[in-house]
């Protein structure tokens, strides 16, 4: 069982096994900065960030590797890939000393690929995909990382409707069914408010709020974080926000 | 069926390189029957001239194909060459300087040895507070090649005339002086067998040195190890055979396309490909106007060129 902790701030947080984070507020008000020092890959300009009450920065770059899965905004595609070879580099954290792959981490990568519904273009070059089967391939490898704690850039940029809600629901299941956390930026709050169980909301005048869904998703916050009036058209707290 | 590929693969491009060797060594002014080679009568032709050539030859594309493998993953740009961090440009200053004081022979390869491997370190010098950024590499190289180059054109303007043909000789790309390639031949065994052990890590790489740490690559020692290595191999190739153009761009592009991206395969297709073009390339260069001798390095663009724009068209 993973916990990550964070203590910086005036942000304090704990993401335990099952947790499904949200991170809402408007544009460059530091979301992926605050997933990627989550990650490890952005320094920490005060307080730290704890894995299973070790702090991330005294850990190998590997082992963070092995437990904190990092899903980027955008694709970076310098040379030419083919689908499953992209896939099946992503299990780099879980190779031995001598870096060979075996049968058993091949198996994982084609299970991500079906799970995403990749598996007509495992052979296709990555840069021949639209631009939301690039995202499902960059979520496929990530799940052939097989990491216990999923942090998650803006997960449903590229995809339509239909993707979206698939794409959310399985990583939904899977953080109840294999006990993993999940953290992630999103910029549809009607999204968030049907898949996260707590939510940090980032104001851009650097205030920062936190807790259970039902409590920090109201329309007044809300309007507060977006400046732009925000109503709630549904009483309950899970709300569908016009 | 990755097994098949790569099997076959391999089978085809050491079979091609071995054609290259062997027609290499059995064409010059005089043409010696392969089965003939090693016999007697042409013991010392074949010994003392064709043997060193044609590996020097080989030795010198394989290392240029690799640097320029390694160089583009480092730059993360497919149009980047081995020269493109002005190594050679350092190799040809202090070689010309050498012929400027007429040496010849090992001095010349010594002088270009000791310019590349200063350059090398100038450039880690001057990019050292940036962290040796690849963005800081790159210009730190381009500033200094633009450097060299000016002083390469000084030195041109003022040497005497019987000097000057021997120096646009090899700043050409030039095989005429080869001896056996004992030293380039251990670093390029030596330094595939370190590219292939890194090669899985090469992969991630070229996703970008963000996305390589997140999957916990430690991007700052491989940037490391990719620049010292493709400019050790660029440094030995610039000393045996002058500034050579076109193999280190087009033949990773060629490997890329036969064997995809995985470095495991592409690195070692890549070193094949590249010793095989400059070998024949070398053959022709030698025997087309015999006893007269052609720049390799005129004759390699000669080919590089059209060959780099099929390249051009065939990748969407």
């Amino acid at each position: 069982m993973t916990r990550l902790h964070f203590n910086s701030s005036p942000l304090n947080f704990t993401i335990k096994p099952g947790d499904v984070w949200g991170i809402l507020g408007p544009n460059g008000c530091g979301k992926t900065t605050l997933l990627k020092t989550l990650a490890g890959l952005s320094s920490i300009q005060s307080g730290d960030v704890f894995l299973n009450d070790q702090s991330l920065s005294s850990l190998p770059l590997k082992k963070i590797a092995q437990t904190i899965g990092f899903l980027f905004q955008e694709m970076q595609l310098n040379f030419p890939q083919t689908v499953e070879a992209y896939c099946l580099a992503a299990r780099y954290p879980h190779l031995s000393y001598f870096k060979k792959m075996k049968i058993e981490d091949e198996q994982i990568m084609r299970q991500a690929l079906e799970e995403m519904d990749l598996t007509s273009k495992a052979k296709r070059l990555i840069r021949h995909l639209s631009g939301g089967e690039r995202r499902r391939v960059a979520i496929a490898a990530l799940l052939t990382q097989a990491p216990t704690i999923y942090l998650l850039d803006e997960p449903t940029n590229h995809l339509d409707i239909h993707h979206q809600i698939q794409v959310l629901t399985y990583l939904q299941k899977l953080a109840q069914s294999k006990q993993i956390s999940i953290m992630m930026a999103l910029h549809d709050i009607n999204l968030a408010a049907r898949f996260c169980d707590h939510i940090v909301l980032l104001y851009p005048n650097g205030q920062r709020l936190q807790g259970e869904s039902k409590h920090i998703l109201t329309a007044e916050h809300l309007t507060q974080l977006y400046q732009h009036p925000i109503v709630s058209t549904c009483s309950s707290w899970q709300p569908l926000i016009t | 069926m990755m097994r098949t590929s790569f099997f076959v693969l391999m089978t085809m491009t050491i079979s091609l390189a071995c054609f290259s060797i062997l027609f290499s060594l059995s064409k010059g002014s005089i043409s010696i029957p392969i089965d003939q080679l090693l016999l007697g009568d042409f013991n010392t032709i074949f010994f003392k001239l064709r043997l060193p050539r044609t590996l020097t030859a080989f030795v010198c594309g394989s290392l240029l194909a690799l640097a320029g493998s390694l160089m583009q993953l480092l730059l993360q740009n497919p149009l980047a060459d081995p020269y493109a961090l002005g190594i050679s440009g350092g190799a040809a200053l202090a070689t010309l300087i050498m012929m400027l004081f007429g040496m010849t022979d090992h001095w010349l390869m010594g002088g270009a040895w000791i310019g590349s491997l200063l350059t090398i370190a100038l450039i880690l010098f001057i990019t050292r507070k940036q962290g040796m950024h690849t963005h800081s590499l790159l210009l730190a190289g381009i500033a200094l090649a633009c450097g060299f180059s000016a002083c390469i054109s000084f030195i041109l303007l003022i040497s005497p005339a019987s000097t000057l043909h021997s120096m646009l000789f090899w700043l050409s790309g030039d095989l005429n002086n080869a001896h056996m390639p004992s030293l380039a031949l251990i670093i390029l065994c030596l330094g595939l067998i370190i590219c292939l052990w890194l090669a899985p890590g090469f992969n991630l790489f070229g996703r970008g040195e963000q996305e390589a740490r997140a999957l916990g690559l430690a991007s700052e020692k491989y940037r490391l190890a990719l620049y010292l290595l493709s400019s050790l191999f660029t440094a030995t190739a610039v000393t045996l055979a002058g500034c050579i153009g076109f193999i280190g761009l087009i033949i990773p592009h060629t490997a890329r396309l036969l064997s995809g991206y995985d470095h495991r395969i592409m690195l070692p297709v890549s070193a094949l490909l590249g010793g095989t073009l400059l070998t024949i390339a070398d053959t022709f260069a030698r025997t087309l106007f015999a006893p007269q001798q052609i720049p390799v390095g005129i004759l390699m663009a000669m080919i590089g060129v059209p060959l780099f724009v099929c390249l051009l068209q065939r990748v969407r």
